[in-house]
């Protein structure tokens, strides 16, 4: 089924074209869920609740060659959505209380995507979020601001203390593969 | 390790990175999680088209019960004009009996001098006519003549009536009365002749007012006249009583084409309230609306005033206050630092949408039977002049991962400004069903609806809200 029939078809709210593009794209979005969710089951609803907004929202798709890019913002705001009763405030962690240690040895250069995402995994929630959303949704401070409410020299700071950790974390791994 | 060298290292290794995991399992819960599209929003335009339905199928029921009544009653009256011949051999036994005759008054030469006694007589006629004051206990509202030629079919009468023995009467009229139907502009074979009705029975203080010509849709008063005849003899002393022609041009003596009725009406509402947005990153903040926020029973209240027209014919105006109400809930949740604990509660809070509305709208009335029931159907435009809200709903300025409640009260101090003050036009129609309870006085339902064309914020908002309600009506009309 072509991309632009299963767009038409979402449109009309035609089931069999919405598990088309649930079939096509639950992958890639997963990972995106999992970037921000540790908890695989929790992750697995919030990508139920994106494909949901995705087919409620897919009349306002105007460009249709940026879907890809579309969903995944669903998806992403979704995925903050769901820390709301979990937190009120964006956490500030200490930096050495925060990090559990390392247990499989590999070089950083070499470590698979499942690798990275168990590092994401291990930020506090506010620094996996300001990682995530700087590094790989490539937003600038400014948006990350206006989207999680905060300052955007917080959004610096917490974007420094993440790449530390994971720099700490890093070099652990490196020491350990030595 | 540079910054730029990690930032590459997590970005090209998970940016388009595939995680394991089986697609039917989510559209599984997906299915799980849709929304049942019978509830909410779509219910209760099912429950609407369901009453609309009950109600027409009502309607049609009864009215074609009705035509059955009156194809008997036409029936009967065909066979008394047949019979014309019975009168001058029938003893006032006979309940009701018509007689035909061309006038002899046939000439607009023979005009009576005194023109102006009668006139005054007739106008008083009609004015009983109009206002449906008929005094005595049995009225013939209304007969409906097919044609003008020898002989009138009676087609139609619509007769009320509380005195038992009379219920079956098709034509009633004092004891020897003669009633004559004076000449009338129609086109029937390019005749203006008169014609004259004759009329007797045991019933007495009872009147005929007005007869219809179904063709011009004119009705004729029918005057009655008290002749000292006996035995149902027919007189040539009868004075001429037609009416003057100029008059008639005027309509005066078919009562007036328009007339004016006051009314109001009451009606339960189902609402639909739809929140959209182009943005999409509002997307996860209209879903969270959707959560929060839930349509509780909504009304409006209405008075009206008609312009009718003899024909069916009518326009409504009037004011129209409605209020929708919508049920808002929401966790709060809050750290206490002390106690390094988080603490949650439900915080429910009533929405009141209250808005006044100016409809007007043009509908037509279909027959009136003896059962005193129409049919009508009206649609139009409706202004709504002003826009009152009260409550809380979730802020869109919230961050994206806490949408934190605002007031939307109009007055308060942190409100959310982002309501217009008047919507401005909707449209509006239904389909309901009259029913006579008194001279005058009249009972309706109607399934109806309204669209409000316009979003309820305002053009520089992302969020756009638009509100549509079905009802039915309940109302009573005073026709003066």
């Amino acid at each position: 089924m072509h991309i632009k029939e299963i767009i038409k078809g979402c449109i009309e709210k035609d089931a069999f074209a919405q598990k088309a593009l649930v079939q096509r794209y639950s992958s890639m979005l997963f990972t995106v869920c999992r970037r921000y969710v540790k908890d695989p089951h929790k992750a697995k609803d919030i990508l139920q609740e994106s494909f949901i907004a995705i087919f409620d929202g897919m009349n306002s798709l105007k460009n249709q060659d940026a879907l890809e890019a579309w969903m995944r913002r669903i998806v992403v705001h979704t995925s903050l959505r769901s820390f709301r009763g979990a937190k009120n405030k964006m956490e500030v962690v200490g930096i050495e209380n925060t990090i559990e240690p390392h247990k499989a040895p590999a070089v950083f250069g070499k470590l698979g995507a499942e690798a990275l995402i168990k590092l994401i995994h291990q930020l506090p929630d506010g620094y996996r979020e300001v990682f995530n959303l700087y590094v790989i949704e490539e937003f600038s401070h400014k948006e990350i601001a206006k989207t999680l409410g905060i300052e955007e020299s917080s959004s610096r700071s917490q974007l420094a203390r993440a790449r530390k950790i994971l720099q700490k974390q890093i070099l652990q791994k490196e020491k350990v593969a030595i | 390790m540079s910054r730029k060298n990690m930032d590459d290292i997590f970005r090209d290794g998970l940016k388009n990175y595939n995680s394991e995991i089986d697609p039917n399992e989510i559209w599984a819960g997906i299915q799980e999680k849709k929304p049942n599209p019978d509830s909410d929003s779509k219910k209760p335009f099912a429950w609407w088209i369901l009453g609309s339905l009950l109600l027409v199928i009502t309607a049609t029921v009864l009215l074609s019960s009705t035509a059955n009544k009156q194809r008997n009653a036409i029936e009967t009256a065909e066979a008394r004009v047949t019979n014309m011949g019975i009168l001058n051999n029938t003893t006032s036994n006979t309940e009701a009996t018509i007689n035909i005759t061309d006038s002899k008054f046939n000439t607009a030469n023979s005009l009576p001098d005194n023109n102006e006694h009668i006139d005054k007589e007739t106008l008083n006629t009609v004015s009983k006519f109009d206002k449906k004051k008929i005094a005595d206990k049995v009225s013939l509202k209304r007969a409906v003549a097919t044609s003008i030629s020898n002989t009138i079919q009676i087609e139609h009468l619509n007769t009320r009536t509380t005195n038992n023995n009379n219920k079956n009467n098709l034509l009633t009229a004092p004891s020897n009365t003669n009633i004559i139907i004076p000449s009338v502009n129609t086109n029937y074979n390019n005749t203006s002749t008169n014609k004259t009705i004759k009329a007797t029975t045991k019933t007495t203080k009872s009147k005929v007012i007005a007869f219809e010509f179904l063709e011009t849709k004119e009705a004729i008063p029918v005057i009655p006249m008290t002749v000292d005849t006996k035995d149902n003899e027919e007189t040539d002393a009868m004075p001429d009583m037609r009416i003057p022609e100029d008059k008639i041009a005027e309509g005066c003596y078919g009562g007036p084409a328009f007339s004016f009725a006051f009314g109001a009406h009451v009606s339960p509402d189902l609402v639909m309230h739809n929140i959209s947005s182009t943005n999409q990153d509002l997307f996860p903040y209209i879903d969270e609306r959707r959560k929060t926020e839930k349509l509780l029973e909504s009304y409006h209240v209405g008075l009206d005033v008609y312009i009718q027209h003899r024909d069916g014919l009518f326009l409504r105006s009037g004011l129209e206050y409605a209020q929708i109400n919508k049920r808002f809930k929401f966790d709060e949740t809050w750290q206490n630092e002390t106690m390094d604990t988080t603490f949650t509660r439900e915080k429910r809070t009533t929405n009141r949408y209250r808005m006044i509305d100016i409809p007007l709208t043009v509908g037509y009335e279909f027959g009136v039977y003896d059962w005193n029931l129409s049919l009508y159907v009206e649609a139009g435009a409706s202004m709504n002049v002003l826009f009152k809200k009260k409550g809380d709903i979730l802020d869109p300025n919230s961050p994206a991962d806490y949408f934190e409640p605002i007031s939307i009260t109009d007055g308060a101090a942190n409100r959310l400004d982002s309501y217009v003050d008047n919507v401005g036009l909707s449209i509006l129609g239904g389909i309901g069903m009259r029913y006579e309870l008194s001279d005058g006085l009249f009972i309706y339902a109607q399934p109806a609806g309204k669209l409000y064309l316009n979003s309820f914020t305002k053009k520089d908002n992302d969020v756009d809200e638009k509100f549509s309600r079905f009802g039915i009506n309940f109302g009573a009309i005073y026709k003066l």
